[in-house]
Order: structure tokens, then sequence, then C-alpha cells
């Protein structure tokens, strides 16, 4: 049965794309040569050249600057950051103006970028390799921001962006890039080229009338495993797997707690004011009146990410279970 | 340092017209793109200091840069402006009108009240929606001589800044890429004419700093429009026949540059710092110009910038629901819910 690794499918959705839409352009620092510092450029340099994948010097707002300048001639440009957590020098470009060009040029210009951050813990990165910085994409008017679990989810909502008109960051949860799905639907989505998942669409990953639990990204799998673990003390969760985190889908969330009346939400990032709290809001808002227990989050401390700690920082299971019980048993 | 460029020196025999692709007329549609960019600068200014506009940054001075540099500029060329460029916006085929009702920011500006006044747009004159943030435009233009050069296209991406921006990381950061790809692009300063380390700017002049990078550099006399030209019309040419980059560092009065930012500004500097009177006297002097073509322009702009100023003023502010419009290709469903809220009067 063919494997495919998160990395193989955003390398090989890349790869088709461009081979049906020569104005899709890959670039970033060792996107070329090096293939990427997680290889998911692997192989594009010698199929499409380097007019098509550039290595750019490494200067994050120099790559995205200098991609807004190409999307506005109307090229495609997918801009790699290394790591998440050197994207800040390149917020400028993203905030300021990929996000705002439409919106003030009053719908005259568009800017159809896409921007690939790998983000979050899980390989000893310490705290310059490790973050989640979904939150300040997601606070941003007029960026879609998508946060794939699976390869096959990475594939899918990749080619969304590439067909679509908005700018977009692609977080992409770099502990799972090498782990291979041996999941036979996952090899055949990755492997057509019109695969594609609608934005602010979620998964449900699993059934469940007692608890909503909301994930995305690399949390969604320690969710899942907590999902099982519950099941077995008779606590049956429903799994909703974002994908999209703005805009999210709210139909899914608020059909999934008026069914549970009790919500657990999952984020790797800092707790204050992060993504979590938001989804927390809409619930207290537009929810109220199902809720039977307070909505808790299972989230990383409001602490930088600590080299020798980070097992301790990350949510795994055994948090993400206890709130799913102590929501159950109010 | 390499020396400033200059060629209105008040001497009619001094200026090497062989040297420029203008004729008569062409000298005289130049003159009249600056008279018509000053009167348009000042009538907006006045619409500020009035109080009937927001925040204005005039560019009254500076007239020699944004006309000098846009007169080299063929159609298919970008141009990635900063907010002092009005000059460019006419001459890429910006109407009065649509200026003035950006300046409202009325029903009938095409960036719908978005920006500050003067942050105009302009697609079809591929002139790039000015930013708010000083230096942002520079690493775009360096990104989309890229793709011109990538694509083979024969153009090339024009960028102007003042020398405050020449600090930012975006100026760094284009000029590396700018070299690394010797991409077809010129880009354009003002600065400050002074003593070397005293300004707001680096130590080293902007030319000196963009010639370390890799990126060929001259430095011209700002308000000599002719001087202008014809550096940039060399720089464009070489960026398009694929010879790389050029930075072109207009030097200017440190008070004309500096006082056209004022939003109170609209006296023009002292005459022999004056672009418009320098262009003048030499245009008299060969003969192309007088004073009654002077009086005869003047009263043309006068009536047409006064009709525009009335039409745009006369337009409604747009609906206040079109606030949520243009934030993404589709609303998504909490850009709707806080529209029909707003609508509706429901609140909050």
């Amino acid at each position: 049965m063919a494997m495919t690794t998160l990395a193989e499918a955003v390398r090989d959705t890349l790869a088709q794309e461009m081979r049906r839409d020569e104005s899709i352009v890959v670039m970033g620092h060792a996107v070329g040569t090096m293939g990427g510092v997680f290889h998911a450029t692997e192989g594009l340099l010698q199929e499409f050249g380097e007019d098509r994948v550039i290595d750019m010097p490494l200067d994050e707002g120099g790559v995205v600057g200098a991609a807004v300048g190409m999307a506005l001639y109307g090229l495609r440009p997918v801009a790699e950051i290394q790591l998440a957590d050197f994207v800040y020098p390149g917020l400028d470009q993203i905030i300021s103006e990929a996000a705002k060009l439409r919106y003030r040029s009053g719908g005259q210009y568009r800017c159809p970028l896409v921007v690939r951050i790998p983000y979050g813990g899980g390989v000893g990165g310490g705290p310059y390799q490790s973050q989640s910085p979904e939150a300040f994409f997601t606070h941003t008017p007029g960026l879609v921001v998508v946060a794939p679990s699976t390869a096959a989810d990475a594939a899918g909502l990749l080619r969304t962006a590439l067909r679509g008109e908005d700018p977009v960051v692609l977080m992409e949860p770099k502990a799972l890039y090498g782990v291979a799905a041996a999941a036979a639907e996952t090899a055949d989505a990755v492997a057509d080229d019109q695969f594609a998942l609608p934005f602010g669409v979620a998964a449900r990953l699993r059934r469940g009338d007692d608890v909503t639990l909301v994930a995305y990204g690399a949390m969604v799998h320690p969710a899942q495993q907590a999902a099982e673990q519950a099941a077995a003390h008779g606590v049956e969760v429903d799994v909703l797997d974002l994908r999209t985190l703005m805009p999210f889908d709210i139909g899914a969330l608020l059909e999934s707690v008026a069914k549970t009346g009790r919500a657990v939400l999952v984020q790797e990032a800092p707790r204050s004011c992060g993504y979590a709290a938001e989804l927390a809001a809409v619930l207290a808002e537009k929810a109220i009146f199902h809720l039977q227990a307070p909505v808790l989050r299972v989230t990383g401390f409001d602490t930088p990410f600590s080299h020798a700690a980070e097992h301790t920082y990350v949510p795994d299971s055994d948090r993400v279970l206890g709130a799913i019980r102590a929501v159950a048993e109010f | 340092m390499s020396e400033i460029q200059s060629m209105l020196s008040g001497d009619v025999a001094e200026v090497d017209r062989e040297s420029l692709a203008l004729d008569d007329a062409g000298l005289a549609r130049m003159y009249e793109a600056m008279s018509t960019t000053r009167a348009v600068d000042k009538r907006s200014a006045r619409l500020h200091v009035e109080g009937e506009i927001g925040f204005y940054v005039a560019s009254c001075g500076l007239e020699a840069v944004s006309v000098g540099a846009g007169f080299t500029l063929e159609t298919p060329d970008w141009l990635f402006p900063s907010h002092r460029d009005l000059g460019m916006y006419l001459l890429r085929g910006g109407s009065m009108r649509a200026w003035f009702d950006q300046l409202f920011g009325n029903v009938a500006d095409l960036t719908k009240g978005r920006q500050l006044p003067g942050h105009a747009s302009l697609p079809a004159g591929r002139f790039v929606s000015v930013s708010g943030r000083v230096g942002a435009q520079i690493s775009q233009a360096a990104g989309c001589a890229m793709a011109i050069k990538s694509r083979r296209d024969k153009a090339c991406v024009l960028t102007s800044f003042g020398e405050a921006a020449s600090s930012a990381a975006d100026f760094h950061a284009a000029m590396n890429i700018a070299a690394r790809f010797r991409v077809p692009a010129v880009f354009v300063c003002r600065s400050a004419r002074r003593d070397i380390g005293a300004g707001i700017g680096g130590a080293a002049p902007v030319a000196t700093r963009a010639k370390a990078y890799g990126v060929s550099a001259a430095r011209v006399d700002g308000s000599d429009v002719l001087a202008v030209y014809r550096a940039v019309s060399e720089a464009r040419s070489t960026a398009t026949e694929g010879g790389g980059p050029t930075l072109i560092e207009a030097v200017l009065d440190e008070a004309a540059l500096f006082g056209a930012g004022a939003p109170a500004a609209g006296d023009p500097p002292s005459a022999d710092l004056d672009p418009l009177a320098r262009l003048r006297e030499y245009l008299e002097q060969c003969g192309i110009w007088d004073a009654a073509r002077e009086d005869e322009l003047g009263a043309r702009l006068a009536d047409r910038i006064d009709e525009a100023v009335a039409a745009a003023r006369a337009e409604a502010k747009p609906p206040a629901h079109s606030l949520f419009d243009d934030v993404y290709g589709e609303l998504p469903w909490m850009l709707q819910e806080q529209r029909e809220r707003l609508v509706s009067g429901e609140g909050d």
C-alpha cells in the first residue's frame, strides 16, 4: 500500500498544480537546491527550473514582500517560511500588505499568495523552532488561515488555496511532516490532481453525544486518542477537526454543542488570547442556553516554548482526557 | 561619492539637448505636467487645511522627481509609488476627478474611502495602491521585477520613496534581491542635500549604500527635471535591456523636501530650487514657452480643478455597509453577520 507523508502531500500537490498553472512559483530560503528544510519542495527545482522554484535570500520580510509584488503582477507565489518562529519579519508584509491590498484599493487589486508556515512543537526545537503563531493571522482581516492534520487535508487545502483569490496562511504541523498515513484514501487523495477541500468546512472525526472536542493541526491526534480513551470511560465525544481556522465552520461547532452541551477546545499555542478563546467567546454568545458545563481549553502555557519542557508544554491525550472528564462530570 | 548630475544651470547653451529624447512639444508637455501636479497638490493641501478632507501629505517642490521619472515610463511598466507621487499618478492616466474623489473618500472614489487622502490606486496605469506603511512598496517592486524577468516581458518596475524609507528593512531586502536576481527595476529615492552623516538616513548617501549591494546608482539634482528624466531614462533602458537594477538618488534642498510634507505646504521653494521655475526659464530661453501660454495654462488648470473639486465635494459618502466589502473575495459568515447587525441597527 502506498504511504504518503504530509511533506510528500505538500510537494506532490505543488507539483501537480504547477503543471496545471504556470503562474505558480515556489519561493523561500533553500526551497530549491536543498528542497526545503522539511523536504516539502524536494525535486521541484529539477522539474520546474529556477524561474519557478526560487532560492531567496534569508529574509522573511523580503521573501513575503517580493511575493506580494509577484502576486500583484499576476503570478501565484507560494512563499515558504522555514519555521513559524521566523515569520515575524514577514508579518508586516502579510498583515499590512497582502491582507489589505484588496480592501485598501477598493477591490481593484487582489493578492493571491500562499504563505506556508511549518509550526508547532514535537521536534525538540526549543523556543525558536516550535511556536504556534496562528492567532496573529486569525486576528488579521483579509487572511484565510488553514491548519491541516493529515496529508490528505494538506493536499486538499493547499489546492483550494492555489485556486483561490485570497491570501492564505497554511499552518503546516511540522511534527506530522514525516508521519506516513497508510490509509489507501490518503494516497488516493494526494494522487488525485483535482482533490480539493473547501475552506470553512470542518471534519467530524468521531460522533458522540456527550462532549464536543475541537482541535486543529497537530492537536487533532491527541484529541482523537483522548476521545477513544473517554469512550472506555463511557463518555462519547464528538470530535471536530476545524481544518480552516478563519473563516471557521460555525455551523458544525454550534450543531455539535447544541447536541452535547459541553465543549473542550484544544490548541498548542499559549493560552491567553489564543485562537481557542475566540471559539469560547462564540459559544458564550451563541450557545449559552445549550451549555451545561464551563467551556474548557487545553492549551500550551503562557510561557515561551522550552526545550527541556517540550512534552510538558504541548498538550497530550492525558490532558485532553482530563478536560473531557471534567466537563462530562460537571 | 559620485557627483550630482544636473542639466538646468541657467545657461541655455550648457543644456545638452542631444542627450534627451524630447522635442519642443515634449518639453512643453513635461512643463504642463509639472504645473498640473503643483496646482492639484496645492488645492489638495488647501482642502486639508480648510478642514474639508483628512490628513494630506503635500508634494509641492518635488515635481521634478515625480514628473521627470514618470515621463520615462512606457505603457507596460509598473509603478510602486509612495504618497508623494501625484505627478506619476496623473501621467499614468489618473484623472483629476478620480484624484479628488479619493481625497474626499466619496461614493465615486474607486478605493471606496478606505485610505487617507493621496493614497491612490490605478490598476489601468499599473500604478499600485499606495501603502500607508513607509517603504513597504520597495521589496514588492523587486518581486514584481523578478516576475517580469522570469516571464521575459519587456517592461520595468519603478518604485519611489523618500530617504527615510532607505533605513527600513524593505529597502535593504529590495537592494539585496534586486542585485541578486539582476531584475529590471529602477529605484528612485528623494534625499536631502546635506553633510554626510547629519540626516535622518544612514551615514552614507543612499546611492553609496545601493552600490554596496551591487545596484548601479547615480545622484541627480532633484529640482532639475531634465537631469532626473535623463538619469531615469538611462536606468529604464538598462533595466529593460537586461542590465539590471539602478537606484537614482534625487537630491533636494532639505527645506523643500521636508517642507513639502507639511500639510499646510503650498509655498513653492525659492526660484533657484523651484523645479517649475527652472524648467520654465529654460523653455522661455528656447522660445518654447512664454507669459501668454503660462497665463492660459494657469487659467485652464484653475477651471478644471474647480470643476473636479466641486463634483467630488457634491458626491455622498459611501454607504456604511460597504465597510465589509473587499475584505475577502466572498463575504464570510462573520462579516455577513456583522453587516446585517449594522444595517438593521440591531447592535452588537
